[in-house]
């Protein structure tokens, strides 16, 4: 699941996940949407890749939110803003990818949480 | 008349917040630009029908796509570190600082074999200051890998306590590249803003060092590798108050 408030992010994260062979299976614009999404989906996505800086509710709200719904749910947070990371990790984030990343760290980084317990 | 100090004051504050508020704004869309236009390369770069001249010119775009990002984070550090009280710094084991930027170094250029030496004459050091000492050693180290021409440059990075003043110590910073003229050795090294010449030529990355050694309460020095030639390579040393237990 890819949540960014920017259009041609998301669409950049689905044409990279399907280059590199992963199917992303629902997207959100912003907080609030990617907390009802989740909390309606039948099947849960393996990873969510999370941005900060969003109208209604910001990346860490949000995380926070889903981490209630689901405590295993695997956080990837990825941010412009680094100042953000410290919070991000504290709150539950599995891992933190500052932009801009290069493809091979984000991919690192999927595969990292991927094998995690 | 201290209500109209205190009012310039909050006005000064108010002009400044606003300024910050801006900079964050224009740099998180523009990294978030970045990043569109470093992934698109770099997929373009991994397609196999992509051409060996085609490959070069991507590299080339991505390296300026990774200066301008870095230089946004360059700017940012520098205008939040002057929001932060110095009583907020760190204790910081000055060693660790180094090992970690040499280490951020080697990712910055996964593909190049770069030769950095360390010569600890002064033992284990704390100092005072916040993350972003780390960058001000990387950006010397990184500026040393951008000076050097050769494939696999050469770093020496020394870590001494000079004669005097004393309660100080010295990170000295020595590569091989064509050096800083005298010039712009002065204007670096004054204490007013630097010219745009200067800027353009010495980049934001040294004005940064300069900068955030003067706010954990040291200098930057700027001399020649060779004394006396500054054509064979320079010698950067950011001297930073001990932090005595």
């Amino acid at each position: 699941m890819v949540v960014d408030d920017e259009v041609f992010i998301v669409d950049l994260y689905r044409d990279i996940l399907k280059l590199k062979g992963y199917e992303v299976i629902a997207t959100a614009y912003d907080g609030d949407e990617a907390v009802r999404k989740y909390q309606t989906m039948e099947k849960r996505p393996d990873i969510i890749i999370l941005d900060h800086r969003m109208p209604n509710k910001n990346g860490v709200e949000t995380m926070v939110e889903i981490l209630v719904m689901n405590k295993n749910a695997k956080i990837l947070f990825v941010s412009a803003d680094i100042m953000i990371e410290k919070e991000a990790l504290k709150n539950g984030a599995h891992g933190f990818l500052s932009k801009p990343f290069r493809m091979d760290e984000l991919v690192e980084s999927i595969e990292k949480l991927r094998h995690e317990p | 008349m201290g209500s109209t100090t205190g009012a310039r004051s909050e006005h000064g504050r108010d002009e400044n917040n606003d300024c910050l508020f801006y900079l964050d704004l224009m740099s998180h869309d523009i990294l978030n630009f970045n990043q569109a236009v470093l992934s698109y390369l770099e997929i373009t770069l991994n397609d196999a029908s992509t051409s060996e001249e085609t490959r070069h010119y991507l590299l080339s775009a991505i390296d300026q796509i990774r200066n301008s990002s870095q230089l946004i984070d360059d700017v940012k550090k520098m205008a939040r570190l002057e929001q932060v009280n110095s009583d907020a710094f760190d204790t910081l084991s000055l060693e660790g600082v180094i090992q970690g930027s040499i280490e951020d170094l080697r990712l910055m250029h996964p593909d190049m074999h770069i030769e950095v030496s360390v010569r600890n004459d002064a033992g284990h050091v704390n100092v005072k200051g916040t993350d972003v000492l780390g960058d001000v050693f990387l950006n010397l180290l990184a500026n040393a890998v951008r000076q050097d021409q050769s494939e696999e440059p050469v770093i020496e990075v020394t870590i001494t306590r000079p004669k005097a003043p004393s309660g100080m110590v010295d990170v000295t910073v020595e590569d091989r590249g064509s050096g800083i003229p005298d010039q712009m050795k002065r204007a670096l090294a004054g204490e007013k803003r630097a010219d745009n010449v200067t800027r353009k030529h010495a980049g934001l990355g040294l004005l940064m060092v300069r900068a955030a050694a003067k706010r954990f309460g040291g200098h930057l020095i700027i001399g020649d590798r060779i004394r006396g030639d500054h054509t064979k390579g320079a010698k950067l040393t950011v001297r930073l108050p001990e932090v005595r237990s």
